[in-house]
């Protein structure tokens, strides 16, 4: 698989120095916040015309809280940093000046990040800090959950 | 849609032409009455040719403006936003059958421009974020509706 993408690095001007690689052909289907919450089937968006999936229970809102609910009803809770932990999964989330969220990216057992990039493709990033900028603004909000004893991958 | 060329029509009016030529007076007549007919056809859809591809063509280069432009992006309210989509919603009805061709294709996310342009939404509550199935939804809306 290829992992040299210049529209990505264009994008993400961070990525090509902090390292990453191409995991997924184009699938559009899903969206980062969807693929965080590891489904790869449906775009999780809390939009008013209801095309986007969103948990009728949680705030249907672009707001950061109602992103952190979405990830609470998941099991995750705030934390401090997105070190790696044994026994835990990570979710980053990248907000804008307004604090609109942005993007989101799940950490891996390896310590990485996976992230799905728009409509566009999943990348494997060694740090949170490739994916910061103009485009996705800077990591706002990390939570954590327990590992399940069985995992999809 | 069929590829629509200027130069299709061009020898179905000299055929008709050079028919008449060689008569009389009486046929003359005919045949200008005929080429009168002719032109009026010709010129009709001449007109809805060229106003198709233009909207084709304009259809295409925002679509593809839009796409490029918008492809990491992680929200569709900002998807939606983008100049070119907003400028193919303002298109109106003209551009539901360009879209529906595109999503027929491939997926992309064009769900909402349909609701923004038709005003109706086929999709079920249990589809909603399923973007396989709601193409589904909108291509049989398509078809029921003539677009397809």
């Amino acid at each position: 698989m290829a992992t040299y993408d210049p529209y990505l690095e264009k994008i993400f001007p961070k990525i090509k120095n902090e390292g990453y690689d191409v995991t997924s052909p184009i699938d559009p289907r899903y969206n980062c916040f969807a693929w965080a919450a590891e489904n790869n089937k449906l775009w999780y968006e809390p939009d008013y015309n209801y095309i986007g999936y969103w948990p009728v229970n949680i705030a249907r809102e672009y707001t950061i809280d109602a992103l952190i609910n979405l990830y609470q009803s998941l099991g995750y809770d705030i934390c401090e940093n997105g070190e790696l932990e044994k026994n835990y999964e990570k979710i980053a989330i990248y907000i804008d000046v307004n604090n609109i969220p942005q993007h989101a990216a799940r950490q891996l057992d390896s310590g990485a990040w996976t992230s799905k990039l728009g409509v566009d493709k999943d990348i494997q990033h060694k740090t949170l800090e490739g994916l910061e900028g103009s485009s996705y603004g800077n990591v706002g909000v990390i939570l954590k959950r327990q590992k399940r004893k069985t995992k999809n991958k | 849609m069929p590829e629509i060329t200027f130069g299709s029509y061009i020898p179905i009016r000299n055929t008709r032409e050079s028919k008449y030529k060689s008569s009389g007076i009486a046929a003359s007549l005919a045949a200008s009455a005929v080429r009168s007919q002719w032109q009026n056809v010709i010129q009709q859809d001449f007109a809805t040719a060229v106003t198709m591809q233009t909207e084709l063509h304009k259809f295409c280069n925002l679509a593809f403006t839009w796409k490029e432009d918008t492809k990491m992006m992680s929200s569709m309210r900002d998807i939606a936003l983008h100049p070119a989509y907003q400028e193919i919603i303002g298109m109106g009805k003209s551009a539901i059958s360009y879209i529906l061709d595109d999503l027929a294709i491939e997926l992309s996310l064009w769900f909402w421009a349909l609701r923004a342009i038709t005003g109706d939404n086929p999709v079920p509550v249990t589809h909603q974020g399923d973007f396989e199935k709601m193409r589904k939804d909108w291509l049989i809306w398509g078809e029921e509706n003539g677009y397809i």
